[in-house]
């Protein structure tokens, strides 16, 4: 039984992470009008598929749906918290917790649809698959790296640095791609030049965030962890 | 038939030393209506819990529950969920979806019914209970009392037999608690449903009920008509604490024997029958208190939120007194929290003054103080709030012997008892050493004996020389502890005035007990002073 | 009348017109897609709105345009020279056109945003992953909660003077248990409301998600003519048809066979715009019979 999930698992790794990059090679090399905007929001679409079909199979039970439920609306109401404040937003450091208590699979929920309904909002446009799949990565390998671990905090630091210069970077191929319809480095060091000081707020804010929510928001999700009986990784495997 | 047989039934939650059910035997016929009541931890929940089995707690339950003769355990998962009801008493978590429409049709999507089906259902519970008119709304947009409705609408979609209801009207106000027990009395009546309900405070629900069944430590002490239940108790103090209607705590305390009456004519008539008032003499005075100092005051307010939205506080003011006990009535919506907000300055008037005596301190506890809480136990929450105050935490130690919080100090804030919440916020509000005190709707969701505390806690704060401000819809308990009383309605408070006076002179917005004794006695307005105001006439 | 489109068939429709007018160059298909998008949202949203878009839309092309050059110094017409650089009017009119392209994705976006409300978009993706619908659903109604228990914690702060005269640090700090207290309050909340689901069957097999969307013959002709112009529409552009270049200097526009391609283009653009206008026209001509 348990073998029979792994495998499924593994299959579901290797559809996510080497169909989905052929694909982007494929469509680079054979799409007759080249057209990097168009192709690489079909790619990010496409990438989100698989992991929301993943969650749909997985054995998620009642109270794990809501408590994801719950984590996708405070973080787009803790956007909202912080909203005067620019480009400093717990956001990405919320994805990241709920990755580490809640395993992978939840935290690509969480960091996608959030995405997803903070543009509901804030609005809509071709960067919203892109950003539903930035945060569901961050929240997905958060899950794979520190999930049922001792939590080392300064991994996750580190982890938080790494992924909001990530976001940033991935981002910005996309504004580049977006301007200009094809790929351009000297371009792209114009935008992320210009973008230096967001991302560095943004750093900062996810360092920060990291550092003071950690400890007591883990301490509250592994108490329903416990209290409930939800989010036991070896159950939802079987 | 019975549509719930209850054999011999014990339960023991996992972890637990003693049970909180002991050899339960009850019989649960069609059509009825049965309230169980009971004091705090008297099994009540647990027992309205286990009869749905989607519900029912972990723990180690003994003996049967057949469910029109079929057990419980064995019972086919689609017509627990669709048979068996369930509303629970927390409105927030009452209604799971963003749109009405939604909300009614969730549990005949789980039920696995198609779109036309679904469609149809929908359709014919919103027209029956009317909700046509919020079918497109959103569900945050909705009040607390049409939320609960929703809740059972939503599950009267799916046909059920018999509906359980958790403390279904605790954090409803008058108005809607009254509409409610309507629209649930409604449904037992024309459709036959069954209704079991949990509740701390039957005032509303005593007259509909075919049973009551009361709980203690456990076991069933009675299960009786409401007319009769008054006798089947030897432990007069016992009443208390049930939630009982006035009328009928009274009959009790003075030992009535019999059925009891249930309309107002015979109520009265028993009175007058069987008792005389001891002093005949009570003069009502108006202003008695008014010599000692006015610690805060306010003089004609203005406020509202948006610059283009209209007044929420319209000219309200108020004058408060050295060692007083101040209670503002009047429905949710009008304001009142709004108000008490400008008087501890978290918002301010755009016209008008709040003026406070130098050396006071105020400080306001918050509806629902639960959510306010952010620590892991009850100590950590008063050590947080310290530090956030820059108190020390002998200070705060000493709060948590002062508000009995000693054997609860390292539980979660969130596993402990409505009333110990209570305590907890009040301990955490005393922090800032406050003089006067605003109590936003404190009994909201009490069980009697928290309200027995609160009673005592705001007596106690008055003879120390505090002020208090109570904003609330609950008249009763205003009753039982105000000085003065004032209505707020319409944007400001309309005649504040001594209590005597003020439930003397209102006909219609008064407690049970005043309008009782309006043609027999003046100022027996609660129930102690009913009970001590009147004696038995001599037998002939 | 759009409204009561099924979802799925406007997302198809939108799809299609957004990767349209993405992978075009030439200035008339982009001409066509602009002035469509601007009259759908219009007539969705109003005049005052569809301005105030216009003006954001003007801006944004003048931008680009002024930048383009800067960054591509190709082309044959030279305009002018900044120091070393020179200005061509293929780089200038090519920004304008990216501006153009970019803007116009813009507005059909504004008009996906408003056909596609909250509903739609859980109606989506409660059809093809029920779960995901359900939680967006559930965090939909969540999230005014929230905000207002949010209101309520940090006016009790307020109230406790924790924010008289407290510096910017103390009061992001304050900020941060806020969240934190919101956070212990809804994840407890969470357990409440995962019991009331239970108790309404959610943990039963072979649920579904309701939805009030049905897919009717107007929806499957929509549908299929969406799918038929649009995928023939992006097949003959990638065959050539309808192509166009800026550099070194812009392609003549002849009017051959690619005129079919513009035709189409029109059409399509415009089939939403049609129904409305004709839908508008039969209730006036119903009306003013009674």
């Amino acid at each position: 039984m348990e073998n029979k999930a792994k495998l499924k698992n593994l299959i579901f790794y290797i559809i996510a992470f080497l169909i989905i990059p052929t694909l982007i090679i494929l469509g680079i090399v054979f799409l007759p009008a080249k057209n990097y905007a168009v192709l690489s929001i079909i790619i990010a679409v496409l990438c989100n598929i698989p992991f929301l079909l993943n969650f749909e199979k997985s054995k998620t039970n009642t109270r794990e749906v809501v408590l994801i439920a719950v984590m996708v609306a405070l973080t787009v109401v803790s956007r909202l918290i912080f909203a005067p404040l620019p480009s400093f937003k717990p956001v990405t450091a919320m994805v990241i917790i709920t990755g580490i208590a809640f395993g992978g699979r939840a935290g690509y929920v969480t960091g996608a649809m959030s995405a997803l309904l903070s543009d509901v909002f804030f609005g809509q446009g071709p960067w919203t698959p892109f950003q539903m799949l930035c945060w569901g990565l961050i929240g997905f390998f958060a899950g794979i790296l520190f999930c049922d671990k001792k939590i080392k905090l300064w991994a996750v630091v580190l982890y938080s640095i790494f992924s909001g210069v990530l976001f940033s970077v991935v981002m910005d191929i996309w504004t580049v791609i977006a301007i200009d319809n094809t790929f351009n480095f000297v371009r792209y060091g114009e935008v992320l030049l210009a973008s230096i000081p967001f991302i560095a707020i943004y750093i900062v804010s996810n360092v920060v965030f990291i550092l003071i929510l950690t400890k007591p928001f883990m301490k509250k999700l592994t108490r329903i962890k416990l209290k409930f009986d939800v989010f036991d990784n070896k159950k939802i495997s079987e | 038939m019975a549509i719930f047989k209850i054999e011999n039934l014990s339960f023991t939650y996992s972890g637990a030393k003693s049970c909180v059910l002991q050899d339960i035997n009850l019989q649960i016929e069609e059509g009825g209506f049965y309230i169980i009541c009971g004091k705090s931890g008297s099994g009540k929940s647990t027992l309205l819990k286990l009869l749905k089995k989607e519900l029912s707690p972990k723990g180690n339950c003994l003996g049967n529950i057949y469910y029109n003769g079929i057990n419980l355990m064995e019972l086919d998962g689609k017509t627990s969920v669709a048979e068996i009801g369930f509303v629970g008493q927390d409105i927030e978590s009452s209604v799971v979806c963003d749109k009405v429409w939604r909300e009614l049709a969730f549990g005949l999507g789980n039920l696995g019914y198609g779109d036309e089906y679904i469609g149809a259902r929908v359709a014919e519970v919103s027209e029956y209970f009317g909700l046509g008119k919020v079918y497109n709304s959103k569900t945050s947009e909705l009040s607390g009392g049409s939320k609960q409705i929703l809740a059972v609408a939503s599950v009267m979609a799916m046909y059920p037999k018999v509906l359980l209801l958790d403390e279904p009207t605790s954090m409803l106000d008058p108005i809607a608690k009254k509409s409610f027990v309507d629209f649930i009395a409604r449904i037992n009546k024309e459709l036959g449903i069954t209704i079991i309900v949990v509740e701390h405070n039957m005032e509303n629900l005593f007259d509909l009920a075919t049973n009551i069944i009361v709980l203690d430590n456990g076991k069933v002490v009675a299960c009786e008509k409401p007319n009769t239940l008054a006798q089947s108790i030897a432990d007069k103090h016992f009443y208390k604490y049930i939630g009982l209607t006035e009328f009928a705590e009274i009959f009790a305390k003075l030992g009535g024997k019999g059925v009891m009456p249930c309309e107002i004519k015979d109520k009265r008539k028993w009175i007058t029958d069987n008792f005389v008032v001891k002093d005949t003499t009570i003069n009502l005075h108006e202003q008695t208190s008014q010599q000692k100092n006015v610690v805060l005051f306010a003089s004609k307010l203005y406020f509202k939120y948006d610059k283009k939205g209209a007044d929420i506080i319209k000219g309200g003011s108020i004058n408060l007194r050295e060692g007083e006990i101040v209670c503002l009535l009047g429905g949710n919506g009008g304001g009142k929290t709004t108000f008490a907000n400008l008087l501890t300055g978290v918002y301010k008037p755009y016209s008008g003054k709040v003026k406070k005596d130098k050396d006071k301190k105020i400080a306001m506890l918050p509806q629902n103080a639960k959510g306010l809480f952010v620590e892991d136990t009850v100590q950590n929450e008063m050590y947080a709030t310290a530090k956030l105050l820059k108190q020390d935490k002998a200070f705060a130690d000493s709060l948590v012997g002062k508000f009995q919080l000693g054997n609860i100090i390292n539980s979660h804030p969130y596993d402990i008892s409505g009333g110990e919440v209570q305590r907890l916020a009040l301990a955490k509000l005393f922090l800032t050493k406050p003089d006067i005190i605003i109590l936003d709707e404190p009994t909201q969701g009490m069980d009697m004996q928290a309200k027995e505390y609160l009673k005592n806690f705001v007596e106690q704060h008055k003879t120390v020389g505090g002020s208090v401000i109570i904003v609330t819809h609950d008249i009763r308990f205003a009753a039982s502890v105000a000085d003065r009383v004032g209505l707020f309605f319409d944007g400001k408070i309309s005649g504040l005035r001594e209590a005597e006076c003020f439930f003397e002179d209102n006909s219609l917005y008064t407690t049970e007990c005043s309008i009782l004794t309006k043609n027999i006695a003046k100022g027996l307005y609660n129930i102690d002073k009913v009970v001590n105001g009147l004696e038995r006439k001599p037998q002939a | 009348m759009i409204e009561k489109q099924n979802p799925i068939t406007i997302l198809c429709y939108l799809f299609f017109v957004i990767f349209i007018t993405m992978f075009s160059t030439n200035p008339i298909m982009l001409g066509i897609s602009f002035v469509s998008g601007i009259l759908l949202y219009c007539i969705l949203c109003g005049v005052k709105k569809t301005l105030v878009r216009l003006g954001y839309f003007i801006i944004f092309v003048a931008i680009i345009a002024i930048i383009n050059p800067i960054f591509s110094r190709q082309g044959m017409t030279q305009l002018f020279w900044i120091g070393e650089f020179v200005v061509t009017l293929e780089a200038l009119l090519n920004g304008v056109a990216i501006g153009v392209i970019f803007g116009s994705v813009i507005i059909w976006f504004g008009v996906l945003n408003v056909l596609l409300c909250s509903d739609k978009i859980i109606y989506i993706f409660g059809k093809f992953t029920p779960k995901i619908g359900t939680i967006l659903s559930i965090a939909l109604g969540l999230f005014p909660k929230y905000i207002v228990q949010y209101r309520k914690i940090d006016n009790n702060l307020k109230g406790l003077g924790l924010y008289d005269g407290a510096s910017f640090l103390s009061k992001v700090k304050l900020k941060m248990h806020t969240l934190s207290t919101l956070i212990t309050w809804s994840v407890e909340g969470a357990v409440l409301l995962s019991d009331n689901m239970s108790a309404r069957g959610y943990d039963l097999k072979g649920k579904r998600v309701y939805g009030k969307y049905t897919f009717g013959v107007a929806d499957g002709i929509l549908l299929i003519v969406s799918l038929a112009l649009g995928i023939s529409i992006l097949v003959f552009m990638g065959l050539g048809s309808g192509s166009f270049y800026y550099y070194p200097t812009f392609k003549q526009i002849v009017w051959d066979s690619s005129v079919w391609i513009y035709f189409a283009t029109l059409v399509f653009m415009n089939i939403l715009v049609v129904i409305n206008l004709w839908e508008g026209a039969k209730w006036q001509f119903l009306k003013s019979k009674i």
